[in-house]
């Protein structure tokens, strides 16, 4: 038995993690190597002394601040989760008032051209005469030229301007 | 009902929305979890707030958790994790691998039988010893001694081999021995 095989499962041994094959040749080893048996002592003692390093109980607050903090977790997500759901309520919303509000105008037009095509609007018929128009067409530009007179009685010719400084003539110079 | 089958049948109510059943679930782990962390940081604030940290990952995993790996191995796994990056933050150091993990020289003072020792000093030796492994050791044997774990539990918490697991807790107590002062002279 190879002392160095056996000394390189001694650890295993003490971890209980040797499968009973390999246990028993240890085992039997140890019974009879008096160097491999003081290093398993060893590893033995080290081992068993770390249980010295007792547990040390978390603070009392821990718990709560720790379930403190998952429900702000959890109410943080859920405003998270919230926030975009109401923005795209909201717009759906809006768009569903939109097309509905543009739905109702279309029915109305529609409505209003079907009862148009139901309904055609009454032509009164009415007898013209024809002299008549023309004696007031006559009327109307009689007053037209009258009141054109009246225009020109109040137009006020000014100065007439040097004609050697501008050939232009005090023609067309009026305040109306 | 196994404690396994419990704690997944506590995540399924705290996935539709039971405050109850995380309290529940609370109360079965902070304790042990605290204790790994303490442990690990030895530093009571500090594991404080990483205890806090595992239960709000938990609460925050809880919608996509399929119970996959024993539910405790997965609390040791992010409390490990966490604990790494506090180790991290705190020291400004890597987390070797297990071909670097270097196991530091024992002094003079540590030489001294135990036998010949109080209690208090041995108890002292011990803390000293196990705050002295590297972190990947120390995890190890905070598992395997302090929480009752199987090699092939720590193997799946730390990620590696139950032969490696089984190498780094061999070196581990080897270290210990000396440095708690049950390795004679002779033996050394």
């Amino acid at each position: 038995m190879n002392c160095q095989w056996v000394q390189e499962n001694l650890s295993a041994l003490l971890d209980r993690e040797l499968p009973d094959n390999q246990k028993e040749l240890v085992e039997s080893h140890l019974s009879s190597c008096f160097q491999c048996k003081a290093e398993f002592d060893s590893l033995s003692h080290a081992w068993d002394a770390l249980s010295s390093w007792e547990d040390k109980d978390p603070p009392l607050h821990l718990k709560d601040s720790i379930l403190r903090a998952a429900k702000k977790e959890k109410a943080s997500n859920f405003i998270r989760v919230l926030l975009p759901v109401a923005a795209v309520f909201v717009i759906a919303v809006s768009i569903f008032l939109f097309y509905r509000g543009g739905n109702y105008y279309g029915k109305q037009v529609v409505l209003t051209d079907q009862k148009e095509i139901q309904t055609p609007l009454p032509v009164e018929s009415v007898m013209v005469d024809e002299n008549e128009i023309i004696k007031n067409l006559q009327l109307l530009e009689e007053k037209e030229f009258f009141e054109s007179v009246e225009v020109l009685k109040t137009i006020d010719y000014l100065p007439l301007l040097d004609e050697k400084v501008d050939n232009r003539t005090s023609m067309g110079y009026y305040s109306a | 009902m196994e404690n396994n089958d419990k704690d997944v049948v506590l995540m399924e109510r705290v996935k539709n929305g039971d405050d109850g059943a995380f309290e529940e679930l609370l109360t079965r782990h902070y304790q042990s979890v605290y204790r790994l962390a303490y442990r690990f940081l030895y530093d009571s604030p500090e594991a404080e707030d990483i205890t806090q940290e595992v239960f709000l990952r938990v609460f925050r995993a809880a919608q996509t958790y399929s119970p996959k790996a024993k539910f405790s191995t997965w609390l040791y796994t992010i409390t490990k994790n966490l604990c790494f990056n506090e180790l991290r933050k705190k020291r400004s150091v890597t987390i070797f691998s297990i071909e670097d993990e270097m196991l530091p020289e024992l002094s003079s003072m540590d030489e001294s039988p135990v036998s010949k020792l109080e209690e208090a000093e041995v108890k002292k030796r011990v803390l000293d010893a196990v705050r002295e492994l590297p972190a990947n050791l120390r995890i190890a044997v905070l598992l395997l001694k302090y929480h009752g774990l199987s090699y092939e539990e720590v193997a799946e918490i730390l990620g590696c081999t139950v032969n490696a697991v089984k190498l780094r807790v061999h070196r581990a107590k080897k270290f210990l021995a000396r440095s708690i002062g049950y390795v004679s002279q002779e033996t050394k």
